[in-house]
């Protein structure tokens, strides 16, 4: 029989999204909230133009105000994607059948989680950027670099965590275990972050908020608007080339995670 | 294999199917679906799919989810699954090691009449001895990731199972040790089982004489003496002597 060419990718690519899709609840009560963007958006614009006039800071206040709740579905989501789509197929054994098949090894990888992370991203943001374009087009437009730069800080912090989840499942072949871990380390990392942001603000010892600022660059995002305030005197005061080099970094972390993961599996992962 | 290193290799892919000791797949898929999607992948026919299928009399089970087969048939599956791409080789790894006897015998019944009809060559690792060298041309002997022996099974048998005779008794060690001293023989183990004895050629009749002799002398009953070895569990305890552990 003479072979044509294959789709691997595309295949493993729609079966993966049938598979982390398929009882959409979760994504049903993520898409209506997602949509809710409309609603948070014209409660934080009233505000934010109330109080700070048009500027940065309202684009920044807008930005994070519809970003808050949509932001814990989408983590809830793909790290769900991650211990259950991936982690599942490692926990029961479908990965032997992938690697099965004409296909190197990455490109398996990148398949998954281009379902696990990007349609979950793609539904979320772009409806959510799409959103407040309509709705607030005269902010968004000439402030979009704020915009951008806002929900960039705030997902380097759960794609950090799911690259650690997607360690996890590879290294210990448990789906379970790697969300388990996940949230604990979500919460941990929360916690100890707020106290030590709460003790860096009392002692001034901003050294502290820099560092944290490598894994939740949120932190230099928000302490970089709020210092844009007249009414803001005291606390951190990072600059705009900062605030960028903390999420250039924060982002440069988590690719290293999931590079280890890609080497891991392309290399050393047996099922 | 085939010239390639076989790790990450895509294109190596192509040329074999696997089997896997317990099969895993997609448990709410129907079988036909799955297979053609696996016809996709490969980018051959999704006609093949049940061509396949009908190769493995799993017909009738086209429409089914695959979490209703039960473990003979997915076992079945699995080989249909691994024949979508026409492959030179399946590599079938403990294929047999969760069924009942009857469907162990169905399924190399399968794997004869696919190597006959689609000259498919087959790779079977197994611990389940006796009935590997009904199905096997050639075996490989390994034990703790070394291959002790390869060759034709003939051939193996020829090398480490002629003059070998297996006589059972009760006191194997003890008796072993008397006949350990007969200068005709070249080797002797003995185990629960009974002792393996093998004799320089042409000898083998004055091990009979001798063993009811030095039987009398220790007190020990003799309850068979056989000739050969009668099945690959037993050449398999002759090749792996040092370490008579699991693995074949």
């Amino acid at each position: 029989m003479k072979n044509e060419k294959g789709r691997p990718f595309l295949e493993i690519f729609a079966f993966a999204v049938n598979e982390d899709y398929r009882f959409p609840i979760l994504q049903i009560f993520a898409f209506l909230y997602t949509l809710a963007t409309f609603v948070f958006a014209y409660a934080a614009l009233d505000s934010s133009i109330e109080s700070t006039g048009q500027s940065a800071t309202t684009a920044y206040t807008l930005a994070s105000g519809v970003l808050t709740f949509p932001l814990y579905i989408f983590i809830v989501l793909i790290f769900k994607n991650i211990a259950y789509g991936i982690g599942n197929d490692i926990d029961n054994g479908i990965i032997q059948i992938y690697l099965a098949y004409p296909i190197k090894r990455s490109r398996v990888l990148t398949a998954k989680l281009l379902s696990a992370l990007g349609i979950s991203f793609v539904t979320f943001f772009g409806i959510q950027l799409f959103g407040l374009y309509l709705l607030a087009s005269g902010i968004v437009m000439p402030y979009i670099s704020t915009i951008l730069i806002t929900y960039a800080a705030n997902l380097s912090f759960p794609l950090f965590i799911a690259g650690v989840m997607l360690l996890i499942a590879l290294i210990l072949k448990r789906g379970s275990l790697a969300i388990v871990v996940g949230i604990l380390l979500y919460f941990a990392l929360i916690v100890i972050s707020t106290v030590l942001s709460v003790l860096a603000n009392t002692t001034g010892l901003w050294t502290v908020m820099e560092v944290l600022s490598l894994l939740s660059p949120n932190l230099a995002v928000s302490a970089y608007y709020q210092s844009l305030s007249p009414y803001h005197t005291v606390g951190w005061k990072p600059g705009y080339a900062e605030v960028l080099a903390y999420a250039g970094a924060s982002y440069a972390i988590v690719a290293v995670v999931f590079a280890l993961a890609y080497m891991y599996f392309s290399r050393r992962f047996s099922s | 294999m085939f010239g390639e290193k076989p790790w990450d290799n895509p294109h190596i892919r192509t040329l074999i199917g696997v089997v896997h000791e317990k099969a895993h797949f997609p448990a709410h898929q129907k079988t036909r679906d799955y297979l053609e999607r696996a016809c996709r992948i490969f980018g051959v026919p999704t006609s093949r799919a049940s061509k396949v299928l009908k190769l493995v009399n799993l017909t009738e089970a086209a429409d089914r989810p695959i979490k209703a087969l039960s473990a003979g048939m997915l076992q079945k599956f699995a080989i249909a699954h691994a024949l979508v791409n026409s492959p030179q080789l399946i590599v079938a790894d403990e294929m047999t090691a969760n069924l009942d006897p009857q469907a162990r015998s169905n399924l190399l019944d399968l794997v004869l009449q696919l190597h006959k009809d689609q000259n498919v060559t087959y790779l079977l690792s197994s611990h389940i001895l006796p009935e590997l060298s009904r199905v096997c041309d050639s075996v490989a002997i390994m034990n703790q990731g070394k291959v002790w022996a390869q060759g034709k099974l003939a051939d193996l048998y020829n090398q480490y199972a002629a003059g070998t005779i297996r006589i059972s008794t009760n006191k194997p060690q003890e008796l072993a040790t008397e006949i350990q001293k007969l200068p005709i023989v070249q080797n002797c183990t003995a185990d629960i089982r009974g002792i393996y004895v093998k004799v320089k050629t042409g000898n083998e009749n004055q091990l009979y004489e001798a063993t009811p002799r030095l039987a009398t002398k220790i007190n020990a009953k003799i309850y068979g003496i056989e000739t050969g070895n009668s099945s690959l569990e037993e050449l398999y305890k002759q090749v792996v002597k040092p370490q008579p552990q699991n693995g074949a």
